[in-house]
């Protein structure tokens, strides 16, 4: 089944998605972080507001992710964190991370981001690494993405390598499945 | 945190070339991803500008509840057509900033292996061609300049224009659309200041999908 | 022939519908996009009879769509894989597609139009997410249902289905 993902993602990468030079896509999200980080002055609240921008990012990829890769819905779990990483992270950055680290009611798994182009020219400040969470944009869209799927989840960076961690990982918890909605009886 | 600290952030966002080059070929990524960014980073200064800026209060209310109280008074839309205006100017610097440090890297990354530069035009051109090509697959459709440090860039068909649309008629999604313009502008000026020109960008025009940029020269090279 | 296009989003409600063929509606001959019927109406409504009465129909027709999907699924062998693609009456076909996001795409047609599914398909890919999606001025809130007013998308759209070799046909 992975392979298959693996396979469908990189014909999408190939063939079904126009590129630009990862470039300007880096140096704008840097220069936005860097703008929040002047104006909150607190890395808390950086890291939430790249969450909240990362879920509105997410709400919309999801629907390019769908009509790109005419992918159905997915119930498992298991299943979507696959398509996640092989097709999803593959379409949209050209990575694939490794998913890994089961629980075992298969809720929770961690996704390791071996690269990741986000990180690209990026050297943090003392200080900051320890508070601030750059790519957290991505858990955004992660739970964006798939809270229009009705799937719940929570997703949060446990560690990062720009923080000298020696791997990037996002724990990704699944919540629940949440139901689609049905037409007003009054109606 | 001090704003010092901040701002070394990102001069501390070093080029490490060894990184661009490994695999032997470019980083490249969804378009889509810049397209979303781009969106997003706009509301999310928004935000910024409500909860930061006018989180004292400067003989007024914040936002946030003015924009609930009923407005029947004069001076109270008189005062929310002021800040109105302000909340304006704030998200104007701050997209603007965002595409200024964004020209400058990418000066320094897209100018240093080509030959000097003669003189100012000559820099406008390399934002013309070279910039334009990197960014939106395409050259300015139109450059003019008076000779006496102003110049016009014009693109009829701006690649981050293409898809705006609404439904209130040309004039009024233009004037939507012009936070999405003072991001290239602080780009173009980004550009140039890196090149030791500095000087004020603005759009000149805007009909959509077509822009015009004007460049005015202060103080060349 | 093509009759008409419904859209719904997550929220079960009618953000667009326009109409061309339609019979018994007023028929333009010119190719002017202002004779042609759009809900939400473009520039101010002229008829906010038939306004009322083209959202009562969108309420009635996501109503029936409810409905098959639940029996469709009811009768399916395999559990969740099934979805229903059309029904055909004597005087129209209903033509569907669904998103996983919970887009509902409803075209109708002529009964002896063959699948307009991939019709379908090229509107969510090539229209819906080109000048709704990634367009800057059209708020993405999730909570909430945003009728679909802009006037590239209208465009597009007709020109598309216009172009159709069944679109008059």
């Amino acid at each position: 089944m992975a392979k298959q993902y693996k396979t469908l993602g990189e014909e999408i990468w190939k063939n079904r998605v126009e590129t630009i030079s990862a470039e300007l896509f880096i140096f704008t999200y840097g220069s936005l972080v860097t703008q929040l980080v002047k104006d909150y002055e607190d890395y808390d609240q950086v890291n939430a507001h790249l969450e909240k921008m990362g879920y509105n990012i997410g709400v919309r990829l999801i629907e390019d992710f769908l009509a790109r890769s005419g992918w159905g819905r997915c119930t498992d779990f298991r299943e979507t964190m696959e398509v996640v990483s092989k097709i999803g992270f593959k379409m949209f950055l050209n990575i694939t991370p490794t998913v890994t680290h089961w629980s075992a009611d298969s809720k929770a798994c961690s996704l390791i981001l071996d690269e990741n182009p986000l990180n690209d020219f990026v050297e943090l400040p003392p200080e900051a690494q320890h508070k601030l969470w750059y790519s957290n944009a991505l858990c955004g869209v992660l739970r964006g993405a798939l809270e229009m799927v009705q799937m719940q989840v929570e997703a949060k960076f446990t560690s990062c390598v720009l923080r000298g961690d020696d791997i990037s990982e996002i724990q990704v918890k699944f919540v629940r499945h949440l139901q689609e909605e049905v037409p007003d009886p009054d109606d | 945190m001090s704003i010092t600290s901040a701002i070394n952030l990102f001069r501390q966002l070093t080029v490490d070339e060894s990184q661009v080059a490994h695999q032997g070929q470019p980083h490249v990524v969804n378009e889509t991803c810049l397209d979303l960014l781009l969106i997003e980073m706009v509301q999310v200064l928004r935000t910024s500008v409500a909860e930061t800026s006018f989180a004292v209060p400067h003989g007024g209310l914040p936002p946030s509840d003015s924009l609930e109280l009923p407005q029947s008074s004069e001076s109270t839309t008189a005062r929310s057509n002021e800040e109105q205006e302000r909340a304006t100017e704030l998200l104007y610097y701050k997209v603007e900033r965002v595409g200024f440090r964004i020209g400058q890297r990418l000066a320094e990354r897209y100018a240093k292996d080509r030959p000097r530069f003669t003189d100012t035009l000559d820099i406008v051109k390399f934002i013309c061609k070279d910039i334009w090509i990197k960014l939106f697959h395409k050259q300015v459709d139109n450059l003019k300049t008076n000779h006496r440090g102003v110049y016009i860039l014009q693109d009829n068909k701006f690649r981050w224009l293409l898809r705006m649309s609404g439904s209130e008629g040309v004039a009024h999604a233009t004037q939507q659309a012009a936070p999405y313009l003072w991001f290239p502008c602080g780009v173009i000026r980004g550009i140039l200041a890196n090149l030791g020109v500095d000087s004020t960008v603005s759009v000149k025009e805007t009909n959509l999908p077509q822009c015009a940029f004007q460049i005015k020269i202060n103080r060349a090279v | 022939m093509i009759y008409s296009l419904y859209l719904f989003d997550r929220h079960c409600q009618c953000v667009f519908y326009t109409e061309w063929n339609r019979p018994g509606a007023s028929r333009s001959t010119s190719d002017d996009l202002r004779n042609q019927y759009v809900w939400p109406t473009q520039h101010g409504s002229s008829d906010p009879r038939k306004d009322t009465a083209m959202v009562d129909e969108a309420k009635l027709v996501y109503g029936v769509i409810y409905s098959l999907k639940s029996m469709v699924a009811k009768l399916s062998a395999t559990a969740g894989s099934d979805q229903f693609l059309s029904y055909r009456t004597n005087t129209y076909k209903l033509h569907y597609f669904e998103t996983a996001s919970g887009l509902k795409f409803v075209l109708t047609s002529d009964p002896a139009t063959s699948s307009l599914l991939e019709v379908l398909k090229q509107i969510y890919l090539h229209i819906y997410l080109e000048y709704v999606v990634k367009n800057a001025l059209v708020p993405a809130d999730p909570k909430k249902s945003l009728p679909i007013a802009n006037d590239y998308f209208c465009a597009v759209l007709n020109n598309y289905i216009k172009g159709l070799a069944c679109f008059q046909s």
